[in-house]
């Protein structure tokens, strides 16, 4: 839940409203595991813009949450 | 958001501290030839197997085959998971075995799927685990009922997350969620430097680990097959030869665990009438093995031609592996003693199968000669000479191969004749050593008598019947060849 946390805060701080997250329980779907190419969890899932991003683990990291979502260019 | 609570972690103690795997361990048995002789049964059922090697050793084809040959032989549905290659890669590399994995997949018979691994793609933020991967594989094992997983490579995980610790931890509760889905699991690994494998996988598998090497001698390729542990299970502990054939892979015990074949007592005459006669019963049995070993020119082909014109006479197929001489050389030569093989290739009842043994590793003729034979359908074979084979492997690897083809045609109900080269003088021995699997040996040689050279035949050993002790002499006119009663040898004081 701490992923969710910080997504969450990272989100409103950097994006504005320009966002929308959507929480897919595995268990319940896990045909999605395949579709989606999960191995990891907690992942997220960038799909807008083009290219599909992946951000695994508790996003407890902001600077490379950022980076990872395209927000921030790479030092 | 993808996430995923609960897959318990700790609720593997209780299969941990089960019941004493020594008592009767269950096995499930691989369908893939002498591998189940080899272990005994198969693989530890309902638990995971490690093989491991070089790439290029077979491991994928092996895995691939074991589930195969689960699905259409023993009932039992298998997921493969692929970390390399697609499925659609997999289908096609194993098509040539004569697996069709799309039609096992539209019978939910087999399930592969692709897992994509690519740390370029996976941006790594804190704490995270593989329930992402538990998830996909439990439910393509519930989707099809599947009893048989296999991993390959699971070592690719490496390649894509960059947290070892993480990683460690999340391949040891694998293990154990596959125990406890009791599957039996094939899991594959590369060779590591000076250890099984590269990320020490077999830290984690404490029940079967499987090592395949893959080595080139004399510029011939050779496979080796070894079980390097099994826990609560006596196994072969030797390096077995291990062929990729165009029907699948195939293992040869060196000697076979398995015994259990219906002794023939039909006889059929070797096609020389005073040979029978010091034969106890009159000829060879049906499904016996022939030795006839002798030194250069002492007449160990013409007696094999006798007796496969014999076989031909009675309408019978038998095939001549000819390692030494070309087709039309013996044809030439037997038709100087009056024995006619042309118009038996014509008639269909004899057929040839010509090798140059520099040109192929003794594992792959070892495997033309199986799928010959399963063409074919001879009641015969004859492989002239064993001598030859020397020149492409050991002794020992050539015992090997002589080992599981009489074990092949035992089973099958063929006769096989083997002849050999010895050093004249040395009748009674055989460079390889496979006096103990013949049933009959017929040694041949030549005798200095008054200044002329005088052929002589003695029966080493005739399983099953009773037979002349005495050497007699062998007399090769254009009539073919004929047995007289004593040996010059034998008048001597």
């Amino acid at each position: 839940m701490s992923a969710l946390a910080n997504l969450k805060k990272i989100c409103s701080e950097h994006l504005g409203g320009r966002y929308r997250i959507k929480v897919i329980d595995l268990l319940k779907n896990p045909k999605l595991a395949r579709d989606h190419e999960i191995l990891a969890l907690p992942t997220l899932v960038r799909q807008l813009p083009p290219p599909v991003r992946k951000i695994i683990g508790d996003l407890s990291n902001t600077e490379r949450v950022l980076v990872g979502l395209d927000i921030r260019v790479a030092k | 958001m993808l996430k995923s609570k609960s897959i318990p972690r700790k609720s593997i103690d209780r299969a941990r501290h089960g019941r004493s795997p020594r008592r009767g361990l269950p096995k499930a048995a691989t369908g893939i030839q002498g591998l189940d002789e080899v272990t005994g049964g198969g693989l530890p059922r309902g638990r995971p197997t490690l093989v491991c090697g070089d790439a290029g050793c077979g491991k994928t084809v092996l895995a691939m085959e074991f589930l195969v040959r689960g699905a259409q032989e023993y009932g039992e549905p298998g997921v493969f998971m692929s970390f390399e290659e697609t499925a659609d890669e997999l289908a096609l590399n194993v098509a040539s075995m004569g697996f069709d994995l799309n039609a096992l997949a539209a019978e939910k018979r087999l399930l592969v799927e692709h897992i994509r691994v690519v740390r370029s793609e996976i941006e790594e933020t804190g704490e995270y685990d593989l329930d992402g991967l538990f998830i996909r594989l439990g439910f393509a094992i519930d989707s099809i009922g599947a009893k048989r997983v296999v991993l390959d490579t699971l070592e690719a995980l490496y390649g894509g997350f960059s947290n070892t610790s993480i990683l460690r931890s999340e391949l040891r509760r694998l293990f154990d969620w596959l125990k406890e889905r009791r599957v039996t699991a094939i899991v594959t690994a590369e060779r590591g430097e000076g250890r099984l494998t590269r990320h020490g996988l077999e830290e984690y598998v404490s029940d079967c680990v499987i090592f395949l090497d893959h080595r080139v001698v004399h510029q011939l390729t050779a496979r080796r097959l070894r079980v390097v542990k099994y826990r609560g299970s006596a196994h072969g502990t030797d390096e077995y030869p291990f062929l990729i054939r165009e029907d699948g892979v195939s293992v040869i015990p060196i000697t076979s665990l398995n015994l259990t074949r219906n002794a023939s007592s039909e006889v059929i005459s070797t096609g020389v009438p005073t040979l029978n006669k010091i034969l106890g019963a009159g000829g060879y049995y049906r499904s016996s093995t022939i030795l006839i070993s002798g030194a250069a020119g002492t007449g160990k082909s013409i007696l094999a031609a006798h007796f496969v014109a014999e076989v031909a006479r009675r309408g019978e197929r038998s095939l001549y592996v000819a390692l030494e001489e070309s087709q039309s050389e013996i044809c030439r030569n037997m038709k100087s003693v009056d024995i006619h093989l042309a118009p038996l290739m014509v008639q269909g009842t004899l057929g040839f199968l010509e090798s140059r043994p520099i040109a192929h590793g003794l594992e792959v003729q070892l495997a033309s000669i199986h799928q010959k034979v399963t063409e074919f359908r001879p009641r015969v074979v004859v492989l002239d000479s064993i001598t030859t084979l020397l020149s492409m492997g050991s002794p020992l690897e050539v015992m090997s191969l002589i080992v599981r083809l009489a074990d092949f045609t035992k089973m099958n109900g063929i006769a096989l004749v083997l002849t050999t080269l010895v050093e004249s003088g040395a009748s009674d021995t055989t460079n390889v050593n496979i006096s103990s699997l013949v049933d009959v040996w017929l040694a041949l040689s030549n005798l200095e008598h008054d200044g002329v050279r005088v052929r002589t035949l003695s029966i080493v050993k005739a399983r099953g019947m009773g037979h002349s002790n005495r050497a007699h002499a062998l007399v090769i006119s254009k009539r073919g060849a004929e047995i007289r009663n004593d040996a010059p040898a034998s008048k001597k004081p």
